[in-house]
């Protein structure tokens, strides 16, 4: 049991990876991921009927769509707390800490050009949640799922 | 010559403790003394630890990930580092209900200022207009206590709410973004003033920017959140060290005190003390005792000694603190200019917004984000996480932070009481604090005043990004026993004379009639050294 769990972990940890930096985590990374579960499992229990829609909706939808819906709508969802604790791994260890430290722009004005893009992104994100979770998440009630 | 014994080993204590050392005292220090662990690697920076540590993830976040801030969770936008945990660990059984008070105390070897940002700042004649004391008879003792513990800084036009003392070393070196800061505020500086009341000017702190004695000076690692490797950045623990090195001192660590005992003439005769892990409490003899546990610890003390003497005491009035308002900001021309992990962590400028009449002044320190961790920030903006690293990452060297203080005055409904309440046998301390009213509006105004001057500075405000700190989150707790010349119960004389134990003398900030803006630490020290040398 515990290995699937174990299991479990490191695959989300792989995604939420992929999705936070764009590549694969190593295995520091994924070792303080699961390690972490371990050591402070109430923090990152589902609190609420619809924490387990976004668990379920994180399986499913694309990583972006439930993150900005949680940030709006439940920022302390247990899905956005297992992103912000993957991302503090990956700030603290190498070579990841660039991604936080480095700009990638050189003048304020590639980046409005470069935020542009992001921000058009973001709002279909929020779309797609908007349309998406309220029935997912009448489905799970009226189902018990 | 008599002994003196301390309670507390905090910033007031310590430099109590070693004025009387040097008059040639005999001093015993009780204290619970929790301590931290020597820093890894002194010599890297914070990017040099992430790539060279061999757990740089266990450094950073803890153990126990207690170095996490998690959204939803009840901390600030900043937990405090593992490194610094022991400064807030509490003995076993020491509770304390609160009312509209977040409180922190400390029982670590150096109490609270072991997690400073070392900021000093002196009193003026106008802080003090409430004190039984003036400015002149204070000043000596600024100088002496900066030789102690080294202070840079220099005079400029913030000399108008603090003033310049003696013995302090040139200022640090600014980083890029307080300097571009500080020389658009040199070309607003009229409209600043005249307009706003706002004026701007390098921070003074108890950081050496050249080395003094066995201490280097500062090496911009940007580690001083996490615990200064060097020990640049002052603490008590280095006077507390010092004060070992006297033969007349006695360290007794270990020791949780909870009470005095009083004899039948009313004097102090002993202090109750057990182990921080529990068992049973034991009489430790005492010719005079100086309370210097901080506010409340020191409250708790007092309340407890005369609840087990009298079966009940009357509640501390006047507690105060600092309430604080932070605001983040943008500085929109250093968008995408790489950050300097070269550089000192805390605040290198300051600013006072005058409001009134001087004494009510509001007290901002800036700091530039250098080191600060990245996730506290990231989770915290109106943007999915991929979205704010790329925000995060372009704007790092351009984002920074004004902690706003505002002072704070005694008041009858601010106070400090036992309730007994589920304790019969042991009450717990019960603190309570009422805001004034239209303090909301006082803030809203100062804030909105803030705001035009970051303008100015070419900086903005994020919309919704300023958070109003709870009522004991700044730590600059005072006014429970304060000083009066008038012999009333439950307060101190001028020297800090206990009115109702003449053996007793309390020398933290329960004394303070009056809290300025500013932070309070090099106060408590210097009065901590003017009562030992006057009074004894």
């Amino acid at each position: 049991m515990k290995s699937v769990r174990s299991a479990e972990l490191r695959a989300e940890c792989e995604r939420m990876c992929r999705y936070l930096i764009g590549g694969a985590p190593r295995s520091y990374v994924v070792e303080h991921y699961v390690r972490g579960h371990a050591v402070r499992p109430e923090w990152f229990a589902p609190r609420s009927a619809f924490d387990h829609t976004l668990e379920v909706a994180a399986r499913v939808l694309p990583l972006r769509v439930v993150d900005a819906c949680s940030r709006f709508a439940a920022s302390g969802s247990v899905v956005r707390r297992k992103l912000v604790f993957l991302l503090a791994i990956l700030e603290n260890s190498s070579p990841t800490c660039d991604a936080y430290e480095t700009p990638d722009v050189s003048r304020p004005s590639e980046f409005y050009l470069r935020l542009i893009p992001r921000g058009i992104l973001l709002l279909g994100a929020l779309l797609v949640g908007a349309v998406v979770l309220p029935p997912l998440h009448l489905l799970r009630r009226v189902t018990g799922g | 010559m008599k002994r003196v014994t301390i309670v507390g080993s905090g910033a007031s204590g310590v430099h109590f403790a070693l004025s009387l050392l040097r008059k040639g005292y005999t001093v015993q220090m009780v204290d619970a003394g929790y301590t931290g662990t020597a820093p890894l690697a002194p010599d890297s920076r914070i990017p040099d630890l992430k790539r060279e540590l061999a757990d740089p993830v266990e450094y950073f976040l803890g153990e126990e990930l207690s170095g996490l801030t998690l959204p939803g969770g009840e901390g600030e936008y900043y937990g405090f580092p593992p490194q610094k945990q022991y400064v807030f660990r509490h003995p076993d059984g020491v509770a304390t209900r609160t009312r509209g008070f977040e409180p922190l105390s400390s029982f670590a070897a150096g109490g609270l200022a072991q997690a400073w940002t070392a900021g000093v700042f002196p009193f003026n004649e106008a802080d003090l207009e409430d004190f039984p004391l003036s400015y002149d008879e204070l000043a000596p003792y600024y100088g002496e206590v900066a030789e102690r513990i080294g202070v840079s800084g220099m005079a400029d036009d913030l000399e108008r709410f603090m003033p310049v003392h003696e013995h302090m070393m040139e200022p640090l070196e600014l980083d890029g973004h307080s300097r571009a800061l500080l020389e658009r505020y040199e070309s607003n500086r009229e409209v600043l003033n005249t307009r706003y009341g706002c004026y701007v000017g390098r921070a003074r702190v108890a950081t050496l920017s050249h080395a003094q004695g066995d201490r280097e000076a500062c090496g911009y690692l940007g580690r001083c959140m996490w615990g200064c490797p060097t020990e640049s950045l002052y603490t008590p623990s280095l006077t507390l060290r010092e004060c070992e090195q006297y033969k007349g001192f006695e360290y007794l660590p270990d020791r949780y005190v909870q009470a005095f005992e009083l004899d039948e003439a009313r004097r102090v005769r002993s202090l109750l003390v057990r182990s921080p892990d529990g068992g049973e409490l034991e009489p430790l003899p005492v010719d005079t005792l100086a309370l210097a546990a901080g506010t409340l610890s020191s409250a708790r003390i007092y309340l407890a000694s005369m609840w087990r003497h009298d079966g009940g005491c009357e509640d501390l009035d006047g507690l105060m603190d600092n309430r604080q308002v932070l605001v983040p900001f943008v500085h929109v021309g250093r968008i995408g200019v790489p950050y300097e992990p070269r550089a000192y962590q805390y605040h290198q400028l300051l600013l006072g917004l005058e409001t009134g009449p001087l004494r009510e002044y509001v007290h901002g320190q800036i700091t530039t984000l250098t080191t600060a961790e990245a996730h506290p920030i990231l989770q915290s903006m109106p943007l999915d996480l991929r979205t704010a690293t790329f925000v995060f990452r372009n704007v790092r060297a351009a984002l920074g932070l004004v902690n706003l203080n505002f002072h704070d005055h005694r008041r009858p409904d601010c106070r400090v009481g036992l309730s007994t309440e589920g304790h019969e046998a042991d009450p717990v301390l019960e603190v309570r604090y009422e805001p004034e009213p239209g303090e909301g509006k006082r803030l809203k105004g100062a804030v909105k005043r803030l705001r035009r001057v970051l303008r100015r500075l070419g900086c903005v405000v994020a919309p919704g990004a300023v958070h109003t700190r709870p009522m004991g989150a700044s730590v600059h707790y005072a006014g429970t026993l304060p000083m009066s010349v008038r012999p009333e119960p439950r307060t101190v004389s001028p020297l800090c004379r206990s009115h109702d134990f003449d053996n007793l003398y309390v020398v933290d900030g329960s004394t303070f009639p009056f809290l300025p803006a500013k932070n309070v630490t090099f106060t408590l020290m210097a009065n901590a050294a003017r009562v030992a040398d006057r009074a004894f």
